[in-house]
């Protein structure tokens, strides 16, 4: 593997996880008890949304 | 004969560098996409078009087509690139599965700031028992029948800490009583903080009760506009009280309205809730003029003294939200009013949104209507939050900002629409700045 495709492969976010444990980058709204929260979603609305999909054909 | 794979980006990408060396990539329109990118990440990602197949790009950059899939993939994960068109948007899910209410507790409130805006301050006392008796037989009622899973309830007012006695015990028979139906309840009071008692403490620990706390500005900023009656600031009660939450880790967040009057003081606060290591959020006032080009220049200041910050371990994109902004979490509108929630007054009454409170023109449904749920009723109520300029229909930044506050749009935006457009991508550059000083202190780049 070349230099160029080691750096291809740098995942930020899987690294920090692996280090900082899992969901540690996952971000909640900061200011959940202020005035005007937002919609709290529930695991089954997820289903909505999608957030599981990977990409097309190159999955 | 393989089929030709072409690489698109997401229509609501943003992709910048911090430096020679890094950039970030985030969509817009995907939940907690952000990513930091090396030079080449970035290069590469900067030169997708739409058009050029993976065999084209790999050979320009010299790579493998199956290293370049690799990378491609990686970004897919998050919807950053994808083979096909079928880039999504959070979407309103067809009913809620949580449900959020202000609980005006009380009219009556021990200060008398100059700027309040609830029009029936003092004219009524506290939420009757009654009220709250109802009010809990329409959850538990809406809970079975919906399959609500979460419950949020802000008390409010006035101030709802003068009306803490009730409270104690309302809480724990509601929690139990939705706890049986497999729901969880959080409660947070949302408070001007100048009455805070061992009891209250050792209570919110136990019941992981949260606090929302106006704060204006530091000293004399504060005082100026946040006075007890007999005129005396409240500063130095709400300091030494927030100092007590935190030291039990009591979940805390600070909301500060930025208006002409403490603009010019907000690097100050900035430090001084950085220092506190409090999540707070500035939003800017509704309904009335501001400086634009010195608030812009304040911000701005904030904005350096949070990157110094940064640079020390500061956790800024846990610790910071600007307006109703949702750079990460996203959302398909701005707050859970006309969905998922609403504002319920003393006597019992459900409006939109708690401004509404002693507005005859806004109807609301009342929680003594027997042949209505909490749900039926605000599917029945006002739906301002659907009314969006045709412009945020194609935005970029549709699911961070979702038009803003729906009862203070001008002509479907929020009025502060062009410092938002300047601004998100001024809170992505202090995220992947965070990210980066995040990976070098752990050595990993």
């Amino acid at each position: 593997m070349t230099n160029f495709d080691h750096d291809l492969l740098f995942d930020d976010a899987a690294v920090l996880e692996e280090t900082l444990g899992e969901s540690s980058l996952s971000l909640t709204p900061v200011t959940g008890n202020c005035d005007c929260s937002n919609y709290t979603t529930i695991q089954e609305d997820d289903e909505e949304i999608d957030t599981s999909e990977g990409t097309g054909t190159a999955a | 004969m393989t089929k030709r794979l072409i690489p698109r980006k997401a229509p609501e990408l943003l992709l910048n560098r911090i430096n020679e060396q890094y950039g970030y990539a985030v969509n817009c329109s995907y939940p907690n996409s952000f990513r930091l990118l090396n030079r080449h990440q970035y290069e590469i990602l900067q030169t997708i078009n739409n058009h050029d197949d993976l065999e084209t790009l790999s050979r320009r950059f010299g790579i493998s087509p199956e290293g370049l899939k690799k990378f491609l993939v990686l970004l897919g994960k998050t919807d950053l690139v994808r083979f096909d068109d079928e880039f999504s948007v959070p979407q309103q899910p067809e009913g809620p599965k949580s449900l959020n209410f202000w609980i005006h507790t009380t009219d009556a409130c021990n200060l008398g700031c100059s700027y309040c805006y609830i029009s029936t301050l003092n004219t009524h006392k506290g939420m009757s028992d009654e009220v709250r008796q109802q009010f809990l037989l329409k959850l538990t009622e809406t809970v079975r029948k919906r399959g609500i899973k979460h419950i949020k309830l802000r008390l409010a007012g006035g101030e709802p800490l003068s009306q803490f006695k009730v409270w104690k015990s309302f809480i724990p028979e509601a929690k139990d009583s939705l706890t049986d139906l497999a729901c969880k309840l959080d409660v947070a009071f949302i408070t001007n903080l100048t009455i805070l008692s061992e009891d209250i403490l050792r209570f919110s620990k136990e019941y992981s009760i949260g606090y929302g706390i106006s704060l204006d500005g530091v000293n004399e900023t504060h005082n100026a506009t946040r006075t007890f009656r007999s005129g005396r600031g409240s500063f130095q009660v709400v300091d030494a009280n927030l100092r007590k939450l935190l030291a039990e880790n009591i979940s805390v967040s600070v909301n500060t309205v930025i208006s002409n009057h403490n603009l010019t003081r907000l690097p100050e606060l900035t430090r001084y809730l950085i220092a506190l290591d409090v999540p707070f959020r500035y939003s800017i006032v509704k309904g009335e003029a501001i400086h634009a080009d010195l608030l812009e220049q304040c911000l701005l200041e904030s904005y350096a003294i949070m990157e110094e910050a940064i640079a020390s371990g500061w956790q800024f994109a846990q610790r910071y939200q600007f307006c109703d902004l949702k750079p990460n979490e996203l959302g398909f509108q701005t707050c859970t009013s006309g969905f998922s929630g609403g504002a319920i007054y003393v006597d019992g009454s459900l409006k939109y949104c708690h401004v509404h409170f002693g507005q005859d023109d806004h109807p609301g449904s009342s929680i003594f209507n027997p042949k209505l749920d909490l749900v039926d009723m605000i599917e029945q109520g006002e739906h301002l939050e659907e009314e969006k300029s045709e412009d945020c229909q194609t935005c970029r930044y549709r699911s961070v900002c979702t038009s803003g506050c729906p009862v203070y749009r001008v002509d479907g935006k929020d009025p502060q629409c062009s410092l938002y457009h300047r601004l998100i991508p001024m809170y992505y550059e202090l995220q992947a700045k965070e990210r980066l000083h995040l990976l070098q202190k752990h050595g990993i780049v």
